[in-house]
């Protein structure tokens, strides 16, 4: 069994190698978009089908969440929030798959993914309050407090990543141990485990995400 | 543990990707479709809240028109009813007049008829009164009452000289004596302007006295002819 914390390289794109992440990523990009396109082609007002009822209550219910987490008008923020909800839903789901790995149990994707949220919410803190304004954020509520706020602007960062990776790769690790030591049909109720887990770290993520950076918008309030 | 730096650009990069072909092929349709839906509700519930508005504005207008016309059955009813007063009211006018006309009428017949039994009954007194009178000269002599009635004559001298005729017809109520047809021969003939032939009759409808016929004249002095201008001049008084 090869270490979780070792990245595979599958190929070699030039001098880039492709790791089995960044595979596996491309693959879930592909056939989500393929499944958005072909599922977003017809929409119709009236006479919905079941496809459209799926993602008009997808949208609906991220709004939704935007609207109660974050207090402002979720149009902005839905593409971050849902794309990844749905990246590290899927990616976790795929874990199901015979001889796929999940992308969210490589520490890159992981980290790639709380990097993102990092940077949101410095871009929306400064877009909200201006560069000094933002600055002054950390200031509170005292001066005193700016080291401290630093540091938790990346250990929150942190914490997004490693509970993702920690929670996904445990889930594939022990599939993987159970599998090899008692043999094909005793891990499903793992699986079975492991797809509540999967459902459950995706919606923690995106709510801490917008958890974040609604912290940043209204950091001052 | 090592991060692959390169693996982590990537993934960035493909989360990124990732998000732009999403908007692009899920979130930027799917809410523009929420949006039709949601200004087609909009628009469907401006043409309710219109249908709403129009059909009150109806419901007003419906109102209006009942009180109009509640106000025209009133007026309608006031005016049948004035109609009928005055329709009552001339009625009763002509019922009063017809009643005055024919109690008018009445008083005239009933004054009528009373003024006939007045006259009737002259007439009966003044009859009653003549059959009186006849009956009590009827116990007088009848020579007497002619000799009366011969006097009478004879003041009618003019009228006697103007009887042209050859033969004069006396006529008495009772038959003459001799004595007295020669009596009138002999006070008449003087006064006649020729001599004449004499022709005694009887009449007994005179009841007494005579009467003297030429030709075609007539000079009567009678008891009868009395009678009758009494009763004449008495049912003059009496209407008088």
């Amino acid at each position: 069994m090869k270490s979780p914390l070792v990245s595979e390289v599958l190929f070699h794109i030039g001098p880039v190698a492709i790791g089995h992440q960044v595979a596996a990523t491309w693959v879930l990009m592909v056939a989500l978009s393929l499944l958005c396109y072909f599922g977003t082609r017809r929409l119709e007002v009236e006479a919905l089908g079941h496809l459209q009822v799926l993602f008009e209550a997808f949208v609906e219910t991220v709004q939704s969440q935007i609207r109660d987490t974050i207090k402002c008008e979720p149009r902005r923020f839905l593409p971050l929030i849902a794309t990844l909800f749905l990246f590290i839903f899927f990616a976790n789901l795929s874990s199901l798959v015979p001889g796929f790995e999940p992308p969210t149990a490589s520490i890159e994707t992981d980290a790639a993914l709380a990097l993102i949220v990092f940077c949101s919410v410095i871009v929306e803190g400064l877009r909200a309050h201006g560069l000094l304004g933002y600055l002054r954020t950390f200031a509170s509520p005292s001066w005193v407090m700016i080291p401290l706020n630093l540091l938790e602007q990346l250990t929150r960062t942190f914490s997004l990543m490693v509970r993702l990776f920690g929670n996904v790769m445990s889930g594939v690790f022990v599939i993987a141990v159970v599998l090899s030591l008692a043999g094909l049909f005793v891990p499903i109720p793992f699986m079975a485990l492991d797809l509540l887990t999967s459902a459950i770290q995706a919606y923690i993520f995106t709510v801490l995400a917008m958890v974040f950076i609604g912290a940043a918008v209204h950091e001052d309030s | 543990m090592t991060i692959d730096w390169t693996s982590l650009a990537l993934q960035t990069i493909n989360v990124l990707v990732l998000l732009w072909l999403l908007q692009r092929f899920l979130y930027r349709p799917v809410l523009a479709v929420l949006e039709r839906r949601q200004t087609e509700i909009g628009e469907r519930l401006a043409k309710a809240e219109t249908a709403r508005l129009e059909a009150e504005a109806a419901k007003t207008e419906i109102a209006a028109e009942h009180a109009s016309l509640a106000s025209q059955r009133e007026q309608r009813l006031a005016q049948v009813q004035a109609e009928a007063e005055a329709a009552r009211a001339a009625r009763m006018q002509d019922v009063a007049v017809q009643s005055a006309r024919l109690l008018d009428e009445a008083q005239h017949q009933i004054e009528r008829e009373r003024a006939e039994a007045e006259t009737q009954l002259r007439e009966d007194a003044a009859t009653l009164a003549a059959d009186f009178a006849a009956r009590i000269l009827e116990r007088v002599p009848a020579g007497v009452l002619t000799r009366a009635y011969l006097e009478e004559l004879t003041t009618q001298k003019e009228a006697l000289q103007a009887l042209g005729a050859s033969e004069l017809r006396v006529v008495s109520a009772s038959p003459l004596a001799e004595d007295e047809t020669t009596a009138i021969q002999a006070r008449l003939s003087p006064l006649l302007a020729h001599p004449v032939q004499w022709r005694f009759e009887v009449d007994e409808s005179l009841i007494a006295g005579l009467a003297v016929h030429a030709d075609d004249s007539v000079i009567a002095h009678s008891l009868a002819q009395d009678l009758t201008q009494l009763k004449a001049a008495a049912l003059e008084h009496d209407t008088v």
